[in-house]
């Protein structure tokens, strides 16, 4: 039996949101509540992978507008992957906060979903604004001051990509989304909402909500996958694989803030939000590098991204609770802790964790376009620098984690999971990134055999290299009969002094006017505006596309 | 894969002695044999007192190991040696010692392994600089090839134009002294921090200098590209091991000077390495 095009994308676009609606339906059971959304989501996340699979399978699936690319349909169930951690993480917190998180994440993700699904720029304008104001809903259910960080950014992200959509549209003519044969305006434009959504725009917009304490911080997870939709949108489809100086070297001077940025960090917060912003900027810089081998690069990249930032979230977020040392049993820290390693690792692109291959191709196009660019050389090394000095800004979180069993088990088996995607890359995508690169028209690579050009580092090399450092490492084990225990708490990587006191000063004065505004609600009216601007945007994009037949 | 692991911590042990040696004959501090005496200790205290590993260690350490073990064999040809892979593997074993050394709730230590972070962080950049250097220079972006100019045109320190050459002598020993300050710090300094804590801190140690002295090496030497199995004993890899003899009593004795200047001067000193970097880079282009 063959289920129809559109039970199947209406299952999967909102299956998310009604597994929400669920979750919150039966809120007072929490075993039932876990049961029944969860199964809800499940057939949302099947009719996701299904899409996936007939659409790999070369067939089509449509309903009005709804017609996904396989490139589009391969990010949704990936980007599912992310928010269903996240998920887990959200349904441990308190009260309003977990329904706050818990909604948000459902509602955003359908958003999602049918923004990625969708094949008119207006279709994909509308549900826009969504995971923002989720955001800010759920910002607001957190204890103690109400604060929406980042909401400012966020708002003005949604209106940048409005602008870029109703660009693409003044400039095509036409609600369809088309390939524009180059980075214009209106991809630029989208690809900064999606640099700003994916958190990879130092101290702005999603960078911000995931350095917060609040159950906002978890709805990133939705705002990474609507940055990477929007990522892969403006570049390979409608930009195509053209390569962008400018591009790039954004990308590397936000890998090595968010790195600066790593090496500063004196909360686990910041830490995490670095390392996840570096990895980020990455993906930006494999579509900047372009041609086939760049588009690849961002194959490789975004799923290992999706997956490892949802492993962190899940493992490593701390969210409001206090720091203490030790109150966790000692097996689910040693779990957890070990999944957040191979998911800094990954995000950091080192090996063989998932980020790795994706890292290492676009390093090495880099290197390669360097022997006629010298510039690019320079990239390559700064970005490297930055994804290094992230990672030693994410150490001292391994010894911080205090996951519960699910989180900690879960978070292990998405460990395991990037371990796999970064060991065998060939064998997990192989196919699927030749019939990608093949429906958006890029260049073919390799074509007399059809394979993908990656490092000559054969699985074998990687495995006698593990097995001899496993060697020393297992014998002290031994020697040692066992492991001790050493929690703690986050300690910054750079030694600091106590701040002392403030006597007055500039930033004396800054902090007071910061507090007063904060209390006036003065960044929370003008993130409003913004918000408001964007959604205004959008009914004159639908007013415009209406003129034109869209509706 | 083995083997080169073995030769990058004996190169270890052997920069660990030059720092102990330097130590004892300038600052008349300690003694000679400490790297052994350290390492015999910390394996009693383990045996003994049973002074066990932490998870994160054994996670941090294994990684710094095998970042140590991949550069190691690519240095000698045992493994590919894409200039990426060569940097991802040497700064994955610096961030595995790290990580395995940022596990101490002694004050001292810990403000020590922190201090080490953010001198490896701040030193990185002259030493990716160093290491792009010497692939320039060969205008290669794989050890191999560098390895087979050294086959066809003789020793990189011979090799004209003497520009060239002097550039990447430079660029080698500054990318010794940032080796030097990239390592892990060692944990048996402290008491009560011995054990099999500092013992894996040790061995990443070992195994990252070990490395380092290998891929400087292969730069100044060459190498073979077909290895056989007993490769060390191999005659014509001789120069280039005896080479990174020699690098590892440099980075050994550098390690024992920037030991001795006070922590805000090692960070200066790693700009200054950056700089240095830079001459070479140009030295290397004029050429």
């Amino acid at each position: 039996m063959t289920i129809p095009d559109a039970s199947l994308l209406q299952v999967a676009a909102v299956g998310p949101a009604v597994a929400g609606v669920v979750w919150l339906g039966l809120l007072r059971w929490p075993w039932i509540r876990r049961l029944a959304a969860g199964a809800v989501w499940l057939a949302a996340h099947a009719a996701a992978w299904s899409v996936f699979w007939r659409l790999y399978g070369a067939e089509t699936v449509g309903w009005r507008g709804l017609e996904p690319g396989l490139l589009q349909a391969s990010v949704v169930p990936v980007a599912e992957i992310g928010v269903l951690l996240a998920l887990i993480r959200a349904d441990a917190l308190r009260g309003r906060a977990a329904v706050g998180a818990v909604v948000g994440l459902t509602v955003s993700m359908s958003a999602v979903v049918v923004g990625a699904y969708s094949t008119s720029l207006v279709g994909q304008a509308l549900f826009l604004p969504v995971p923002t104001l989720a955001a800010a809903a759920a910002s607001l259910t957190g204890s103690g001051w109400r604060r929406m960080p980042g909401l400012g950014g966020l708002a003005a992200a949604d209106l940048v990509a409005v602008l870029g959509f109703a660009v693409l549209f003044d400039r095509s003519g036409s609600s369809t989304v088309t390939s524009a044969g180059g980075l214009g305006l209106g991809s630029a434009l989208l690809l900064l909402s999606a640099a700003a959504k994916v958190g990879a725009v130092p101290g702005f917009a999603t960078w911000r909500l995931t350095a917060s304490n609040g159950p906002g911080a978890l709805i990133t997870a939705a705002l990474r996958g609507q940055g990477v939709a929007l990522c892969a949108l403006a570049g390979p489809i409608v930009a195509g694989v053209e390569d962008s100086i400018p591009l790039a070297a954004a990308a590397v001077v936000a890998t090595m803030i968010a790195g600066g940025s790593g090496l500063l960090a004196g909360r686990a917060h910041t830490s995490l939000t670095a390392i996840c912003g570096a990895a980020g900027a990455v993906l930006f810089l494999a579509i900047g590098l372009g041609g086939s081998v760049g588009l690849r690069a961002f194959l490789l990249l975004f799923p290992a991204f999706l997956l490892a930032s949802g492993v962190a979230l899940l493992v490593g977020w701390p969210g409001e609770e206090e720091e203490l040392a030790g109150r966790r049993s000692r097996i689910r820290r040693w779990v957890g802790g070990a999944a957040l390693g191979v998911a800094a690792a990954s995000l950091a692109g080192l090996p063989p964790a998932g980020g790795f291959p994706g890292t290492w191709l676009t390093f090495d196009l880099a290197t390669a376009r360097g022997t006629i660019e010298p510039l690019y050389v320079i990239l390559t090394g700064a970005a490297a620098l930055g994804l290094v000095a992230a990672v030693v800004g994410a150490i001292p979180l391994l010894r911080a984690v205090r996951p519960g069993w699910i989180p900690a088990l879960v978070g292990a088996a998405g460990a395991g999971m990037l371990l796999y995607v970064g060991s065998l890359p060939v064998r997990v995508g192989g196919g699927w990134w030749l019939r990608v690169e093949d429906g958006l028209n890029a260049p073919r690579l390799l074509s007399f055999v059809g394979a993908p050009s990656l490092p000559p580092v054969a699985g074998k090399v990687l495995l006698a290299a593990a097995m001899a450092s496993a060697v020393p490492v297992g014998l002290v084990i031994l020697l040692g009969r066992g492991f001790r225990d050493a929690g703690g708490t986050f300690a910054g990587p750079i030694p600091r002094r106590n701040p002392g006191p403030s006597r007055g000063g500039v930033r004396h004065l800054a902090r007071k006017l910061l507090a007063r505004s904060e209390r006036l609600y003065v960044g929370m009216a003008a993130a409003m505006l913004i918000e408001l601007a964007a959604v205004w945007s959008i009914v004159q994009l639908v007013i415009r596309a209406g003129r034109r037949g869209f509706l | 894969m083995a083997v080169a692991l073995i030769v990058a911590l004996f190169l270890g042990l052997v920069a660990d002695l030059a720092t102990a040696l330097v130590l004892r004959v300038v600052w008349h501090g300690g003694s000679v044999g400490w790297p052994l005496s350290a390492f015999g200790a910390d394996v009693r205290l383990l045996v003994m007192n049973r002074d066990r590993i932490s998870v994160v260690e054994a996670f941090g350490a294994g990684l710094g190991l095998l970042g140590g073990t991949l550069a190691a064999a690519a240095a000698v040809g045992a493994a590919p040696g894409n200039a990426p892979f060569v940097y991802l593997a040497l700064a994955l074993g610096a961030v595995g010692g790290h990580a395995a050394a940022s596990l101490s709730d002694i004050g001292p230590a810990e403000l020590r392994a922190k201090r080490a972070r953010l001198q490896f962080a701040m030193v990185e950049p002259a030493f990716a600089l160093a290491l792009a250097v010497g692939f320039i220079r060969w205008r290669a972006v794989d050890l191999e090839a560098v390895r087979g100019a050294h086959d066809v045109l003789g020793s990189g320190m011979e090799v004209g134009p003497p520009l060239a050459s002097i550039g990447l002598i430079l660029a080698t020993l500054v990318g010794l002294a940032c080796g030097a300050l990239r390592l892990a710090p060692e944990r048996a300094a402290e008491t009560g921090t011995g054990g099999g804590s500092s013992l894996l801190v040790t061995l990443c140690r070992w195994s990252l200098s070990g490395a380092t002295v290998l891929v400087a090496a292969a730069f100044l030497a060459g190498g073979e590209n077909t290895l056989a199995a007993g490769w060390p004993l191999d005659p014509a890899l001789l120069p280039a091991l005896l080479t990174a003899a020699v690098g590892a009593l440099i980075l050994g004795g550098v390690r024992a000077a920037l030991d001795a200047l006070p922590w805000s001067m090692r960070l200066l000193a790693g700009w200054g390495a950056a700089l240095l970097a830079a001459v070479a880079l140009e030295l290397v282009f004029l050429a």
